[in-house]
């Protein structure tokens, strides 16, 4: 993938790999007031039991491994 | 403009990829469990299965259940420990299996063996089927967290619209019991 690509590209990849992630175009409604999310690219992740457990931005100088341990720790619960 | 994607990675999705790269090592696993319980390490996973094979198949296979694929590497162990013994020592066996998962018989670890020894050709269809069994992730209940959009806080409700055209709830993502990873990216 690079910056250029669309997300229909994006999902054709998904698809063509056998993932089951979700491919998403438009918020719906306030969602990104709502979810205050101000930059891109931002990262926000939730447990079993939807409760916020990680969230970041590369803008604000997060990094990915990161956002990898923290999905290592949730998969493994 | 900027058009703004967005992509929703629900785990079971990392998950089946881990678990393709893991599947060079054995591919004779495809039925094995569905993303939640194949999120026990391969290398947990694979020990089952072969133990379950060689080593007393028809005695070890029933007490390796599918109630739990983290049934850690030391169930198993006491397991083929306990054969042998008759019950004799059932206080320490009892105290080593008690951290088991046990879901509905916590006790009957120990009496797996004795009833494996008997019945043991009509167990042996059964590890086959209940190994898929899918294991939720969230089962236990937990205090609802307060509302808010920081770690820690439960977010608002929110939906988004698919490439496909199709909408999705937050709603729709927290039934699935998994936990949710998204990615908010730009292109241009």
């Amino acid at each position: 993938m690079s910056f250029n690509e669309s997300a229909a590209t994006l999902e054709g990849y998904v698809q063509q790999n056998g993932y089951e992630n979700i491919t998403a175009t438009q918020p719906v409604g306030s969602m990104l007031r709502d979810l205050k999310i101000t930059s891109q690219s931002s990262m926000l992740a939730m447990d079993a039991h939807s409760v916020i457990t990680f969230r970041k931005g590369y803008g604000r100088g997060a990094d990915e491994g990161t956002l990898r341990g923290e999905f290592e720790r949730l998969t493994q619960q | 403009m900027l058009r703004i994607p967005f992509a929703v990675l629900l785990t079971a999705g990392l998950v089946a990829a881990s678990l393709a790269c893991a599947s060079d090592e054995q591919p004779a696993t495809p039925a094995e469990p569905p993303a939640a319980v194949a999120t026990a390490t391969a290398a947990q996973v694979e020990e089952p299965t072969t133990e379950i094979k060689p080593a007393t198949g028809s005695t070890a296979a029933p007490p390796t259940s599918a109630a739990m694929a983290t049934a850690t590497e030391a169930s198993e162990k006491d397991v083929p420990a306990a054969a042998p013994q008759t019950q004799v020592p059932a206080a320490p066996i009892d105290a080593a299996t008690a951290p088991l998962p046990a879901t509905a018989e916590p006790t009957s670890a120990a009496v797996v063996p004795t009833e494996t020894t008997a019945p043991a050709a009509a167990d042996t269809p059964s590890p086959s089927t209940e190994a898929p069994a899918a294991v939720p992730m969230a089962t236990a209940p937990r205090p609802a967290a307060p509302a808010g959009t920081n770690v820690g806080e439960a977010p608002p409700a929110f939906a988004m619209n698919l490439v496909d055209g199709t909408q999705v709830a937050s709603a729709d993502l927290a039934a699935a019991g998994r936990p949710v990873f998204m990615h908010y990216f730009a292109t241009w």
